[in-house]
């Protein structure tokens, strides 16, 4: 190979590599990158930067936040993530150059760390912080081999391994063993090669003792990049330490002469094995990326993108159940098309509570949808909690709900952290002006209607049981908020409830509260007329559906001792309550 | 001369500041300022008392005169916000105490500069103890995330965390409590991963073997330092549909005990621990006779949360015989009392009084009530330390001249630990915001400054004896 190939090939390689990972993470993660941004919140002020160098890795954290904050731009995400690793790989290969000659050794070898950091892309739980932090870790490898080594370095490798060390933590580790260890094999007698590792060590130990860290493994391995409240899963560690093995098997073969024909072949299926092994692990990651690709369509209030997304997907799946009923509800068609779609039961319609995220978020979702402010605000602020506080959207619902509540200082504090982010600065300026002006609150479509569903009663959310009885004063409180009404309704009948459901119906029925009835109400109200005959004359149920209950019933009659007479009654009346009652 | 030199001094440096020398027209008012340090007394070892100009227009720049029996400092304010020197403040501090520091501040805005009236911080002879301790948490519902035991020195600005549940996986740590302000002597609980009480004791923290059914909440050290009141709570707690008050925090039952750490037993008495009674919020006088809780008569929890009106009651308590005396009832309303404290010098009692039930931080109304043990019916105004908002847990600083209070008058919903000066005869002077080296963190900081207690040493927490592992939540 002469020269100029020597330049130009690994240039295309690492050019056509970073594009197939963009092409990769682009296919497999356009939503968990939308979903990242809603993880981070970079605000654009002086502190942040302050902040950034009070703590170690506190730099690589604040980058992090700071990419993040894009990856709501469609291919941002997949393109920072691809750039960022493949720099690792590049700055990885050209460290290796320096000290070993062949260039395709050098090439698979540095491929290794790049394709292993794919393990981990598709995590929600990690953020742009250990990619950043691998690459500052090549770079200070890079910075390594690029000194002379035909003298003593330690002074040098301490400033490096402390800027390092305050610039992204954990990498200074490797940093520190990997030069060790080349230190000691130029000069094995030369106890000062240990002077670095032994003062990371030291700081690793000060800042843990001074409680800046939980716990050791937070600087020592890459969990401070990990969702603090979890130990990572292998593929984190893989990722991390794919960079630092390179460079040792690197030094092991360098220095005894292992492997040198078949160093290429060897490498280069290690490198293939772990990209493989990527693919296979990251197939496993299909529940959560389906989970945001519906949050991504209920922050958007892209409700039909999620009706499509959901259809004949995870139909037993509560969740996935109560985002497609949120997007009927938002759509007004909560009770005319409940049974369009699989029902999973009442836990379908409102998730029971769990002390995780992604539950209080579809939770505050939920109540905001359904009218019920506080539990709409408890759900938020507990999401919110749980990302650190740094979860724009629900910061977004804390200030909402504390504008429908007329809680103005409360909702300034939320609108100033907004106001120091770029997504969100232009929203919480208008929100702003809000403040103080119960009149501008009201002329806003949603927090007018929100407002008007806080009851004039003040009672204790689940005092009296569940969301019932709280729904019930809702809609009496606000009868145009016509999902709250559809909302409780439609619990009694997934509960089956038809007593409560027409004790609903009898209080409501051509009030302002419920003028007429929905297709599935008046279903429900038909079954009921079976033991009370005469009810449906009460209500003005349509032709249709008084035609389509005869022939329901004709059907069921006919055919009711025939065994697959449930699966008949589906196919036929599969969109009505008649089979869903039947079958619960 | 001296006095001319100064003020030629002041000019020069208002000068620097853009402002023309000259007398600037008057606005014909105090300016607005965030915190709210007009008239606040403080005692004369606090750290300096940065503050931004929250006057409209006055954005950009701003100077302020502060001077003090012959001293001045002349500051130029960056972004509205006025920040004085720890050397400078220090020397204003010696040289008004038992006086007043005077600051006149004046701004430009879109019409040119213009000066306020000048407004005053007194300052008292009575030191505060050196340190505050705190929990930072969220003021949150039923999840929670990082949170942790704090040590403010109030000379300076510096906060060191003692204990924070990133160590201990991310559990609840509560109910921090000291002996007569002495950091040695410490209890704590924490619940979920290595949940249970944790003593300081001779240098070391045990972890309390000891159960009971509910679990210790709340604690109230006996001034010797061996026995240890706790109340027993059934805490539970719900969500206002349409109030002001966001969550109703009410106990099923509770009662007082006594825990004996020399022998390692729970002492009561049916007087303390009545299933006709829900009995609180324990707390020793400083000489260890008496023991001060409150009490209510038992009803059907939730549905008549809001008619439980808690009384303040005593009972003697005899440390040799640990054994316990007749009840007092002290105050029986209007409101309802909760978290009595008793200064260390024995004279006074403050507490909280609410509308309703125990706890107060919950309660827009919760305000406090100063009691002279002397003279129970004597009314003290409080009126420096109260405000429209939530002021409720307290705790008083060792020579019983100073008290800190939680108060959410700020937003609303994030605590924040206000000091005020208690004079000789119980009335208390306008409260201060624990000061900070940016007075805006307050708005941008997301977390509550929970049970702020003073202490005279340094709170040093070392390893904690953890058994079993916290796993991590999934």
């Amino acid at each position: 190979m002469n020269h100029m190939m020597k330049k130009i090939l690994p240039a295309i390689y690492w050019a056509v590599l970073t594009l197939l990972l963009f092409a990769w993470l682009h296919a497999g993660g356009r939503f968990h990158f939308f979903f990242m941004e809603q993880t981070a919140l970079f605000a654009n002020t002086p502190d942040t930067l302050l902040k950034a160098f009070s703590l170690p890795s506190g730099f690589v954290s604040m980058v992090s936040d700071f990419l993040q904050q894009g990856f709501f731009l469609p291919c941002f995400g997949a393109a920072v993530m691809a750039l960022l690793l493949g720099a690792a790989g590049v700055v990885s290969y050209l460290a290796l150059r320096k000290r070993m000659d062949s260039v395709m050794v050098c090439a698979a070898l540095a491929t290794v760390p790049a394709a292993a950091g794919a393990f981990i892309l598709f995590d929600s739980n990690i953020s742009c912080s250990e990619p950043l932090a691998l690459l500052f870790l090549a770079f200070g490898l890079l910075w390594y081999y690029s000194l002379d080594g035909s003298r003593s370095n330690t002074v040098r490798i301490v400033a490096a391994a402390l800027i390092l060390f305050w610039l992204a933590g954990a990498a200074a580790v490797p940093f520190v063993i990997i030069t060790a260890f080349e230190e000691l094999f130029r000069k094995p007698s030369n106890p000062a090669s240990l002077i670095p590792a032994a003062l990371v060590l030291a700081l690793v130990i000060i800042c843990v003792k001074a409680q800046m860290f939980g716990e050791y493994r937070d600087l020592l391995l890459p969990d401070n990049f990990y969702n603090l409240r979890l130990h990572p899963t292998a593929q984190v560690y893989i990722a991390w330490f794919s960079l630092p093995a390179v460079f040792i098997i690197a030094l092991v073969c360098r220095k005894t002469g292992f492997m040198k024909g078949k160093a290429v072949a060897a490498t280069a299926v290690i490198a293939l094995l772990t990209v493989c092994g990527a693919f296979v692990l990251n197939a496993k990651t299909e529940k959560p990326a389906f989970y945001q690709e519906l949050d991504f369509y209920a922050r958007n209030g892209r409700w039909e993108d999620l009706l499509k997304a959901t259809r004949g997907r995870n139909e037993r799946n509560h969740l996935c159940s109560a985002l497609k009923n949120l997007a009927l509800a938002e759509q007004g068609q909560l009770a005319d098309k409940l049974f369009s779609y699989a029902q999973t039961g009442v836990e379908g319609l409102y998730l029971q509570w769990k002390p995780v995220p992604y539950v209080s978020i579809l939770l505050s979702d939920l109540y905001w949808s359904m009218g019920n402010i506080t539990l709409a605000q408890k759900a938020a602020f507990e999401a919110n909690v749980s990302y650190d506080n740094h979860n724009p959207r629900m910061i977004q619902r804390l200030i909402d709900t504390n504008l429908a509540y007329g809680q103005y200082d409360v909702a300034e504090k939320y609108i100033s952290i907004l106001e120091k982010t770029w997504r969100y600065r232009s929203w919480a300026r208008g929100r702003k002006a809000m403040l103080g002006d119960d009149d501008a609150v009201m002329a806003d479509p949603v927090l007018s209607e929100k407002r008007k569903c806080i009851p004039d009663t003040d009672v204790l959310s689940g005092m009296y049981g569940e969301n019932p009885t709280e729904l019930a004063l809702i809609a009496e409180s606000n009868p145009s908020h016509k999902a709250t009404i559809e909302y409780l309704g439609c619990i009694y009948l997934l509960a089956s409830d038809l007593t409560d459901f027409m004790d609903l119906v009898d209080k409501y029925y051509s009030t302002e509260v419920l003028p007429v009835l929905p297709k599935s109400f008046q279903e429900a109200v038909l079954i009921c007329a079976e033991q009370h005959p005469g009810a449906e004359e009460k209500y003005d149920i349509s032709p249709e559906v008084l035609a389509n209950y005869a022939a329901f019933r004709d059907f069921y009659l006919k055919n009711k001792s025939n065994s697959g007479l449930q699966s008949q009654l589906k196919a036929r009346f599969g969109d009505t309550y008649w089979v869903y009652f039947l079958a619960n | 001369m001296k006095r001319i030199l100064i003020s030629g001094l002041v000019l020069i440096l208002a000068a620097g500041c853009g402002m023309p020398s000259g007398t600037a027209p008057s606005a014909g008012h105090e300016p607005a300022i965030f915190p709210d340090y007009s008239g606040v007394t403080v005692p004369a070892n606090i750290a300096p008392l940065h503050f931004c100009v929250t006057e409209e227009g006055c954005e950009g720049k701003t100077v302020a005169e502060f001077s003090a029996d012959g001293i001045s400092a002349s500051l130029c304010g960056r972004d509205g916000v006025v920040s004085i020197g720890r050397r400078q403040w220090k020397k204003l501090l010696k040289a008004a105490e038992g006086d007043f520091i005077s600051v006149k501040v004046s701004c430009r805005d879109g019409s040119g500069w213009k000066t306020f009236d000048p407004f005053r911080i007194n300052v008292s002879k009575d030191p505060v103890d050196k340190y505050l301790t705190y929990r930072l948490i969220e003021p949150g519902y039923e999840v929670w995330n990082e949170m942790g035991l704090y040590m403010r020195d109030l000379e300076s600005y510096r906060q060191t965390p003692l204990l924070k549940n990133r160590s201990t996986g991310f559990n609840c740590i509560n109910c921090h409590s000291f002996c007569m302000q002495d950091a040695s002597r410490m209890v704590f609980h924490m619940r979920a991963a290595h949940g249970g009480t944790y003593l300081l004791k001779d240098g070391n923290f045990d972890k309390l073997n000891v159960k009971t059914t509910p679990g210790m909440v709340y604690p109230g050290w006996h001034p010797g330092g061996r026995f240890i009141a706790f109340s027993l709570n059934d805490i539970k707690q719900l969500f206002h549909t349409s109030d002001r008050n966001r969550v109703e925090v009410y106990d099923l039952a509770s009662d007082v005990v006594v825990y004996d750490s020399e022998t390692n037993e729970v002492l009561t008495s049916p007087e303390i621990s009545s299933k006709a009674v829900f009995e609180t919020f324990p707390a020793f006088a400083p000489d260890g006779k008496t023991l001060y809780y409150c009490s209510a008569d038992t009803l059907s929890m939730p549905e008549r949360y809001d008619e439980v009106r808690y009384r303040l009651c005593s009972i003697g308590f005899d440390e040799k015989e640990r054994s316990f005396g007749s009840v007092d009832t002290l105050y029986t309303g209007p409101g309802s009392v909760s978290f009595p404290r008793v200064s260390p010098d024995g004279k006074y009692l403050l507490c909280t009084i609410a509308s309703y039930g125990n706890f107060s931080i919950w309660h827009q109304d919760a305000d406090l009530r100063m009691i002279d043990l002397s003279d129970r019916k004597r009314e003290i105004d409080m009126s420096g330390i109260n405000s429209g908002s939530v002021d409720s847990y307290h705790s008083w600083s060792s020579n019983s001249r100073w008290a800190v209070v939680s108060s959410r008058r700020i937003d609303g919903l994030y605590t924040r630990p206000f000091i005020a000066h208690v004079n000789g005869d119980g009335t208390v002077d306008k409260a201060f915001l624990l000061p900070q080296k940016d007075p805006r963190m307050y708005h941008d900081f997301m977390k509550s400054f929970n049970i702020p207690e003073f202490t005279r040493n340094r709170v040093k927490i070392g390893k904690l004896p953890l058994e079993d592992s916290a796993s991590p939540q999934k």
